[in-house]
């Protein structure tokens, strides 16, 4: 809990910097050196704001929304291996935790947008939970290729599958499932382009605009370690975990800096799309994900359980 | 996409504001500011301020050791709450006494404190200037009947004076 | 005003109500209602302060009706206690982005009545002035419809543009943004000595960055395509019988701008394309705004290099006094047609002035176009009419 607060105060500042450097200015750099000490700048501030709800909502709903899609969050980062022995539960169906986990984080989207009762929050649950739950078909799907090359569920194995230099990596022979992963892992954490439940230039903050405060700044920090679980995710599924690309800088139990070290870039890369292409309309979305998605991760799993039963007779 | 992480490593814009200030350009309209020895309170910038601005009280004193007794401006107070720098003052001052400045970083805590008083007597800055128009003196019959009006107006420009 | 029953057809005729809603048993035996919402005046995407009411059928907007007045001013009112030229200053803070046009047109008006002959410099540096406006305000156009889109990045690189010609403005007239420059008779000041060096390098490094930051960033994004393509979608008599002028009339392809066929100022000496697009929706009305860029940008260098010497100011006596009488002047904004009518009754303050704004008159398009729409539709509607909130409320 407490790494996973910190990282997603880390994730925030990242995010800032990350922005103000490609809108070709500075991100914040007033507080502490080049900016660093910003997210504790935020957190005191947070803390002593009031926490306005509104009259007419469901005080309970609205209070527990944030809880809900905190405690996901916060769970699965428990079964993601961060170096070979360093992995806090090492779960044989951790993926199946992983996918039951973000399910709930939609039940958290539509318990702010419900208990908030107002129309902007309503419209923003509704869209969110279609959101979400439609493209949790693609993110299941494309992991059903790896859970075939590595043959279990567990994350450790999967990563220990892919040991042995950086051609042994998922992402080689899974290259489509990484693709619909990746985006359909945005589309979960509702970023651009898929903000569309938060979408911020119509519906202003959609199902969290009535937050404010701590409530607020738990489903910020919900939302970024969410954005770094993904990445976490991405990295363990097909770029090889903790795996060094090549096995002479294996660094043995500190290659927790080579998990950090994709993680940031994935994270990068995140940050890097949203702040440079528009957000899709929900029709759009939802083509995107049923129709484009879904095929392609289904055709590729047939590719894939052929091509295993081919070379498995050789 | 490649545009903005072009960007991204490239020259930032920002400047640092409160340590770095831009060189302003000669003609910028910032802060106005009087030069009371020039004045000559001819009340042209009173008339010609579109929102009432600038109040100047009036009075007749030999400032400049001539031996007659002219106007000078014994109030003069520019209401910076009010001025939209438009410098149509500046512009209509004969003896160039009312100029711009470069500041431009005004900030009170009290509306009236932006208010400020350039005489020796403070005017109100809340009281709308109304300068006294001069009449022409109209020929003919109209003198006749003007003749009894000018009496009380002149009456009232005396009480004007007394009150301003 | 529509009715109830073709608000909703016509949104089932765009194939995007639910036909359940448009089924009037169906209707009435479930309890079918719209949803009213309302985009209220404080919303942080909304090019000003402008409530919208919406009635909603899950995501398609079935009524739109546009509030205007919550930055109502009483302009008009105020210029009648005005002194001539003291109504300048206020033009200024009609469409506070494209202030030269708007002092420009009231200047015409009352250079009108008085039948002034300005000096040819006056009119090449109002000429030259008014270009520089409409660059400036037609690349935070783009940039402001993209950050609806949801794209938080080009208008950052639009306000850049800006700031570099608010600085050359700054040099020229005293002021970031209220210029006051335009004057009754001319403009003010002349250029100082640098300025056209100023501009035409500041022109040449803009032709570059154009292409690279704005066209390569935003007209080869599949997303930006998706969401502007077909949405909108105007037809040439919906635009002429709404009164709808500038680049959202032009982006239908009605062939109207002002500058060429009522041509005023220095605009008969200056050669340019009017752009003119067939499809009437916001994609083409961005073409049209980057075209129309281009085309600013060629006119600025025909002005540079053919600038006249002279006098910038005419010669109209210490007080302005038409007689009796109107006047009235239509300047082509970076929105449409921006008209001023004034009314002088012989004294010093006009007896009435009034503005003809764009931003007013294309708001028209919102009520007819947004039903059928869905909700995250309304943003780029809003960016093909870009209206300035200080235009429809004065």
């Amino acid at each position: 809990m407490f790494l996973v607060l910190n990282l997603a105060a880390v994730f925030t500042i990242a995010e800032r910097k990350v922005a103000g450097y490609i809108q070709l200015r500075y991100g914040p750099n007033r507080v502490g050196p080049r900016g660093l000490l910003q997210p504790a700048a935020d957190v005191f501030k947070l803390f002593s704001k009031e926490n306005v709800s509104p009259t007419r909502s469901d005080i309970w709903i609205f209070l527990a929304a944030p809880i809900a899609m905190f405690i996901p969050a916060a769970l699965v980062w428990m079964v993601v291996p961060f170096a070979p022995n360093a992995v806090v539960a090492d779960l044989n169906i951790a993926l199946l935790f992983f996918i039951s986990m973000t399910s709930i984080g939609a039940l958290g989207v539509i318990m702010a947008g419900y208990g908030s009762r107002s129309t902007f929050s309503l419209l923003g649950a509704l869209r969110g939970a279609a959101q979400m739950i439609s493209y949790e078909v693609p993110l299941i799907l494309s992991l059903l290729g790896v859970i075939m090359l590595s043959g279990s569920l567990s994350l450790v194995s999967i990563v220990d599958a892919q040991g042995g230099g950086f051609w042994h990596w998922n992402l080689w022979l899974q290259l489509p499932m990484f693709i619909v992963f990746y985006i359909a892992g945005l589309a979960e954490v509702k970023r651009v382009p898929f903000d569309l439940p938060e979408g911020e230039s119509e519906i202003v903050g959609g199902f969290m605009v009535e937050y404010s405060g701590m409530t607020w700044a738990l489903i910020q920090a919900s939302e970024f370690a969410s954005m770094g679980l993904m990445a976490a995710m991405n990295v363990t599924l097909f770029l090889g975990g903790w795996q060094p690309p090549i096995d002479a800088l294996d660094f043995g139990n500190f290659n927790w800096i080579w998990f950090g070290l994709k993680t940031a870039l994935i994270t990068f890369t995140f940050q890097w799309i949203r702040w440079s292409v528009p957000r899709l309309r929900m029709d759009q979305l939802m083509d995107l994900g049923w129709k484009i998605l879904v095929p392609v991760c289904l055709v590729w799993l047939f590719v894939t359980a052929g091509a295993m039963l081919v070379l498995q007779g050789f | 996409m490649g545009v903005t992480l072009k960007h991204m490593f490239g020259r930032k814009i920002t400047r640092q504001y409160p340590e770095h200030k831009r060189d302003l350009p000669e003609r910028s309209r910032g802060m106005l500011t009087v030069d009371m020895d020039r004045c000559i309170a001819c009340l042209q910038c009173v008339r010609i301020c579109p929102d009432h601005c600038i109040s100047i009280e009036q009075t007749k004193r030999d400032a400049d050791g001539s031996g007659k007794a002219k106007p000078y401006a014994i109030g003069f107070v520019i209401d910076d709450s009010r001025c939209m720098y438009c410098s149509l003052c500046v512009e209509v001052c004969p003896v160039n006494c009312i100029y711009h400045t470069e500041e431009f970083e005004v900030q009170a805590y009290n509306r009236l404190e932006l208010a400020r008083q350039f005489g020796e007597r403070p005017v109100d800055p809340t009281v709308d200037p109304k300068p006294t128009v001069k009449k022409k003196k109209p020929v003919g019959k109209a003198a006749a009947k003007g003749n009894q009006k000018g009496a009380a107006s002149d009456a009232k420009a005396a009480e004007n004076e007394a009150v301003s | 005003m529509l009715s109830e029953e073709r608000r909703v057809e016509s949104a089932a005729l765009s194939g995007r109500a639910s036909g359940r809603l448009t089924n009037p048993d169906v209707r009435d035996e479930f309890g079918l209602e719209t949803l009213d919402m309302n985009m209220g005046p404080q919303h942080p995407a909304m090019h000003g302060l402008l409530r919208l009411i919406l009635e909603l059928d899950g995501e398609t907007v079935v009524r739109c009706d546009p509030v205007m007045g919550y930055l109502h001013r009483c302009q008009e009112k105020i210029a009648e206690n005005r002194m001539y030229p003291a109504v300048v200053p206020l033009t200024d803070r009609l469409d506070y982005f494209a202030n030269m046009h708007m002092e420009h047109g009231y200047c015409l008006a009352v250079e009108d009545m008085l039948d002034a002959e300005i000096p040819p410099r006056a009119d090449a540096i109002r000429v030259l002035m008014s270009e520089l406006m409409r660059l400036a305000s037609h690349i935070p156009s783009i940039g402001f419809l993209m950050l609806e889109l949801g794209a938080f990045t080009p208008i950052l690189y639009s306000f850049r543009e800006r700031e570099r010609i608010q600085t050359i403005f700054e040099a020229v007239t005293g002021a970031r943004m209220m210029f006051h420059y335009i004057r009754i008779g001319g403009v003010k000041a002349d250029l100082p000595e640098d300025i056209p060096q100023r501009i035409w390098e500041y022109i040449e490094g803009l032709e570059s960055r154009f292409q690279e930051d704005f066209v390569n960033l935003i007209s080869g994004n599949e997303i930006f395509i998706a969401r502007t393509r077909g949405v909108g979608k105007m037809t040439q008599e919906q635009a002429v019988e709404m009164g709808v002028t500038g680049p959202a009339l032009r982006c239908t392809g009605v062939d109207f701008d002002i500058r060429r066929d009522y041509p005023y100022s220095w605009y008969p000496n200056v050669e340019f394309d009017v752009i003119t697009d067939t499809e009437g929706d916001v994609a083409a009305s961005y073409r049209v705004r980057i075209a129309e860029c281009l085309q600013s940008i060629r006119i600025i260098k025909q002005v540079l290099e053919n600038l006249p010497e002279g006098e910038v100011m005419a010669d109209l006596g210490r007080r302005i006094r038409p007689a009796e009488g109107e006047g009235f002047g239509r300047v082509e904004s970076p929105r449409g047609e921006y008209a001023v009518h004034v009314v002088s009754d012989g004294s010093d303050t006009p007896y009435r002035v009034h503005y003809r704004d764009p931003s007013f008159c294309n708001m028209q398009l919102l009520q007819e176009i947004v039903p059928g729409h869905y909700l995250p539709d309304i943003m780029p509607i809003m960016g093909l009419v870009d209206p300035v909130s200080g235009g429809w409320d004065k």
